[in-house]
């Protein structure tokens, strides 16, 4: 124990306390208007004392004993997946709480530090068969139990943290730089089609182009590719069929993907892109929102409304204020000064982070805390940018800030497993 | 450390992974961090006025417009409560405003395609949402209280109270009034002041005064939440209610004057010779101003604006006409002044004179003729071959200065909208506009106030308000005073003479004493009224558009006059027989003088 205290991460702490006090205090000014904003507090207040609580126990243990245990962690997570798809409450539409009494309890959160330890141990075990496209496929199916199952409920955006989680740490943990192109590729390629068809709607193109622009869209990336092909081999590359064979075969099925994607794509998600790419198209419906936060950072400028003051907040304007939205909150009362306070404590956070994981005494420690920080960072990047108006509308929270008590459970419980892997970076 | 070493057979190490990763993150952080600056120091005034706007509704409070009176302060206009639909949009989208619009049109008994065009109005842009919009007005009280009952189930709709306008007078001082309507696009776009749903005065006094009587409107800054409730009242201004406008008019001889020339279509004007002042002016066809304020009635206003008899037109400055024998006092006048005659000049009326080398006649009215007259008798028997040779020893530019002289030719300048100037011919007009010299037949003509004259009934009060005060050209006007709504006077309006015509007291007395006679004994005795001297003359102008315009020109009483009458009756026919017996009327009701059978032997 002595060890542990002398070793703590006090500014990792510090730090993170630092931001879910600021949160408790924006929550409480976002529910003022309710007129019971202590409940939220409080409740947001307990959720920090479990947090906190679950850390120490987290440290307690030594993390390389959790080596041995990720797979029973793992299938853990996805016996709970399931077992909310049956005996969750719904909730907005999806059915992703379990609902406790007094406290709901989200398993999604659960199961993404299930899914960074697994994946952390995977990759540790199978450390010198990187290069195999089989491990790939072993990870990436097991890593997509969770992701079927998340859409399942149905929540998107809990869903697609698992994707920069997923390929991070794959990239960390040695996988061949081809492979990792070969994912862009084919993320580009699956929703180059679905935003583009939008955006030509959007800008009133001409009824054949947009009736026939799938097929376009196959044609010109298949001819593209070609001629890549070609081109490559015009510069007398040593590129035979056969290596570039695996090229296609990924712009092919990211092609399927898009088409796939497209076809399926519901309207609320159709309309949430139309509203990214100009959310003056639908000022009081989809982009409501966007526009209004925007609106309410803005008018923070320098130095805010004062705490408890911004009319945006006070007269409700901001929706989710007290969660999604909190940010603007913040950023309308506070100004400018908060809203950098808060992305200077963050930029400490993964800073932290990186550097826990640059210092970790082996691989799974190392990869555990890119996980960590990879799945903070594309919340934070994800929500601020949202809300500022630089990417798509997606409900995630911000960690330490928004309100949600499981969400900051088990983001303490992350916090606990950087600081074992920190205490323990000289342990040999 | 192994972080350092390569990643089995890759020649990158974790760390340098890591530093990519790390790249990449931060790179995301950065461009977040400009965005925010962007949106917070550069666009942040930008959008702290967007908040603002988007909290702050301005209820407009419409200031109530001033009233009008008349002389006695007599209510003319009045204000009454009536019920308003207004309504906001809020954050609805488009189908639930449709049913919000479509359920009130419904609950109102209107036609969905009234709802349809309230719907186009309420497409605005986001931040102005919450401000009103009026959807209908005068609704009745029943509606208001079905309405009212309903408002939980409509979001967004207000009932509330508004003023609007009476016309206590109804149709008697239509022509006097005017009315008042909502302002459509073009005259939004042409008086900048104006808001959507503000009334505009269209005819008369309404017109004339608008921006005295309008005021100014007040309103609160309400700061609302999302919802459009109100939160708390920012700021308000109080209404400036419209100062309120007392009239020359006097009740009494506007009644008279209306009444009597119902039936007929024509003018009737009263006019105080002592100041200038307008007495009461009757046009008719007249109209109701109160049609166009309630919504009701709508059906009758495409009436008013196509009949032929062109209600809306006020036809004592609007209508031209000749004058006929009236302008023989202007003939007579010129005679005197410039001593081609004197009161006791003879002139041989055989009833008619021959002029040029054909030997063209152009005949008194009388066949036979009036023999030897003087110019008190050729007033009182309108003997047109009198005039006929005191114009042509005048000659055309003397009688038209004369008749410039007295104001003929050019607008009175009276404070009521659209007034015409009439004409007064001369030899250059009738080369520019007719290509032909100017014959001694021209002459003879204007010198009976026919041919090429045109006059407006308002420039023949003009000029008879001068003959009764002795040359003194008044303005004509109908402002008496301009009061507030506490009554304290802002304005009172001063007669402005525009001319003291230098007119000898005899040649004032001689043409006096022949219109005296014209009503004693003469083509005028049909206006003679028991126990009231009353001096006048009468007048039949021919004219091509069809039958003779029937006029009468008189003030009594006679020795100090109060009141200037003129009479005219569209097509009518002769001056004695149709237009004095209505001026005989009007003076009787005016004066008290109703002839009953008992009064008869009081006469001196």
């Amino acid at each position: 124990m002595k060890l542990v205290l002398k070793k703590f991460d006090w500014i990792l702490f510090a730090d993170v306390l630092l931001i879910t006090f600021i949160g408790l205090l924006f929550i409480f000014s976002a529910q003022l208007r309710t007129g019971n904003a202590m409940f939220y507090v409080a409740k947001q207040s307990t959720a920090l004392g479990i947090g906190i609580a679950a850390m120490l126990l987290i440290i307690s243990i030594r993390y390389e004993l959790y080596r041995e245990y990720t797979k029973y962690f793992y299938f853990f997570a996805v016996m709970l997946l399931i077992a909310v798809l049956f005996f969750g409450s719904r909730v907005r539409g999806s059915k992703s709480w379990f609902d406790l009494g007094r406290f709901a309890f989200q398993p999604s959160e659960i199961a993404k530090i299930a899914a960074i330890l697994y994946l952390a141990g995977f990759i540790e075990k199978n450390r010198y068969h990187m290069k195999k496209t089989s491990q790939l496929f072993t990870a990436g199916m097991n890593a997509s139990i969770c992701i079927i199952l998340i859409l399942l409920e149905p929540d998107f955006s809990s869903a697609s943290v698992f994707i920069p989680i997923f390929l991070s740490m794959m990239y960390a943990g040695g996988l061949p730089k081809r492979i990792i192109n070969f994912a862009i590729i084919f993320f580009v390629m699956s929703l180059g089609l679905p935003f583009l068809e939008i955006y030509l709607t959007i800008n009133n193109s001409s009824r054949f182009l947009i009736k026939n622009f799938k097929i376009i869209y196959v044609g010109t990336v298949l001819l593209f590719t070609i001629f890549v092909w070609f081109f490559i081999k015009f510069l007398r590359f040593k590129v035979t069929f056969k290596k570039y064979k695996s090229v296609i075969l990924i712009v092919l099925l990211g092609l399927i993907t898009s088409i796939s994607i497209s076809g399926y794509l519901k309207d609320y998600q159709r309309k949430r892109m139309i509203v990214f790419l100009d959310p003056s198209l639908d000022p009081l419906g989809s982009g409501y929102n966007i526009l209004q936060s925007r609106i309410a950072i803005g008018s923070g400028q320098l130095s805010g409304r004062g705490i408890f003051q911004g009319t945006q907040t006070q007269l409700g304007f901001i929706p989710d204020q007290h969660t999604d939205y909190i940010f603007a909150v913040l950023s309308e009362e506070g100004g400018l000064v908060f809203s950098f306070i808060v992305i200077l404590l963050y930029t400490v956070l993964i800073i932290r982070g990186i550097i826990i994981a640059r210092n970790a005494a082996d691989r799974f420690g190392s990869l555990t805390a890119v996980g960590i920080v990879v799945m903070f960072s594309y919340y934070i990047i994800l929500n601020l940018g949202m809300l500022t108006g630089i990417m798509p509308v997606a409900g995630v929270p911000l960690p330490f800030l928004s309100y949600g008590g499981s969400s900051l459970i088990a983001n303490m419980i992350a916090i606990g497993l950087l600081m074992n892997i920190h205490i323990r970076r000289y342990a040999y | 450390m192994w972080q350092g070493e390569n990643l089995g057979y890759s020649a990158e190490s974790f760390s340098g992974r890591l530093n990519v990763l790390q790249f990449f993150i931060f790179f995301l952080l950065g461009i977040i961090s400009f965005r925010i600056i962007s949106l917070q120091l550069i666009k942040g005034g930008q959008y702290r006025k967007i908040s603002d706007e988007n909290r702050i509704v301005i209820y407009p409070q419409p200031a109530t417009r001033g009233k009008i009176f008349d002389k006695n302060m007599d209510v003319v206009v009045d204000n009454k409560p009536s019920f308003a639909v207004l309504f906001s949009r809020q954050t609805m989208d488009d189908e639930e405003v449709k049913n919000v619009i479509t359920k009130v049109a419904r609950l109102l008994q209107r036609n969905d395609e009234v709802a349809l065009t309230i719907l186009s109005k309420t497409k605005t842009i986001p931040g102005k949402n919450f401000s009103l919009l009026k959807i209908a007005e005068n609704i009745s009280k029943y509606q208001a209280m079905r309405l009212a009952e309903k408002i939980p189930q409509l979001p967004g709709v207000v009932v509330r109270i508004e003023p609007v306008r009476v016309y206590k007078w109804g149709a008697s001082a239509s022509h006097i009034t005017g009315y008042v309507r909502e302002a459509s696009l073009d005259e939004l776009s042409e008086y900048p002041k104006l808001k959507a749903g503000d009334v505009l005065g269209k005819n008369g006094i309404e017109k004339q005064y608008d921006e005295i009587l309008r005021g100014i409107d007040g309103g609160s800054q309400v700061e609302v939440n999302s919802r459009a409730v109100q939160k708390r009242i920012l700021e308000t201004v109080e209404p400036v209610d419209g100062d309120s406008i007392v009239l020359t008019i006097d009740k009494k001889i506007q009644t008279a004057l209306s009444n009597h020339i119902q039936g007929h279509i024509g003018v009737a004007i009263a006019i105080d010779p002592n100041t200038g002042g307008l007495l009461g002016l009757a046009s008719y066809p007249e109209y109701n101003p109160n049609i166009f304020i309630s919504g009701l009635k709508n059906w009758s206003i495409p009436y008013l604006l196509r009949s032929e008899k062109k209600p809306l037109w006020n036809r004592a400055l609007q209508g031209q006409y000749p004058p006929g024998s009236v302008y023989k006092m202007v003939t007579a006048f010129a005679g005197l002044e410039s001593g081609v005659i004197t009161s006791q000049t003879v002139i041989n009326c055989k009833g008619f004179i021959e002029l040029g080398k054909y030997k063209q006649r152009f005949r008194c009215w009388a066949r036979e003729g009036h023999g030897d007259v003087r110019l008190s008798d050729a007033l009182a028997h309108s003997c047109d071959v009198y005039f006929y040779e005191v114009g042509l020893k005048l000659g055309p530019t003397k009688l038209n200065e004369w008749a410039e002289k007295f104001g003929f030719g050019k607008k009175t300048d009276i404070d009521l909208p659209s007034e015409e100037k009439g004409l007064t011919p001369d030899k250059s007009w009738k080369k520019a506009k007719l290509h032909q010299d100017w014959y001694d037949g021209d002459t003879v003509n204007m010198s009976v106030g026919q041919g090429y004259i045109w006059t407006t009934p308002i420039q023949i009060a003009q000029f008879t308000s001068a003959i009764a005060n002795d040359g003194i050209i008044f303005q004509p006007h109908i402002l008496k005073k301009i009061i507030d709504a506490q009554g304290n006077v802002r304005f009172e309006n001063v007669p402005k003479i525009i001319r003291k015509l230098d007119i000898t007291a005899e040649n004032f007395s001689a043409v006096k004493k022949g219109m005296m006679e014209a009503v004693r004994y003469g083509t005028g005795k049909n206006a003679k009224v028991v126990g009231l001297s009353v001096s006048g003359k009468t007048g039949t102008a021919q004219n091509p558009q069809g039958g003779d315009h029937a006029w009468f020109v008189c003030f009594a009483p006679s020795e100090k006059p109060k009141i200037a009458l003129v009479v005219m009756v569209e097509h009518g026919g002769g001056g004695g027989e149709v237009a004095a017996p209505i001026a005989k009327r009007m003076l009787e009701e005016i004066f008290d003088k109703k002839s009953k059978p008992q009064m008869d032997t009081e006469l001196h």
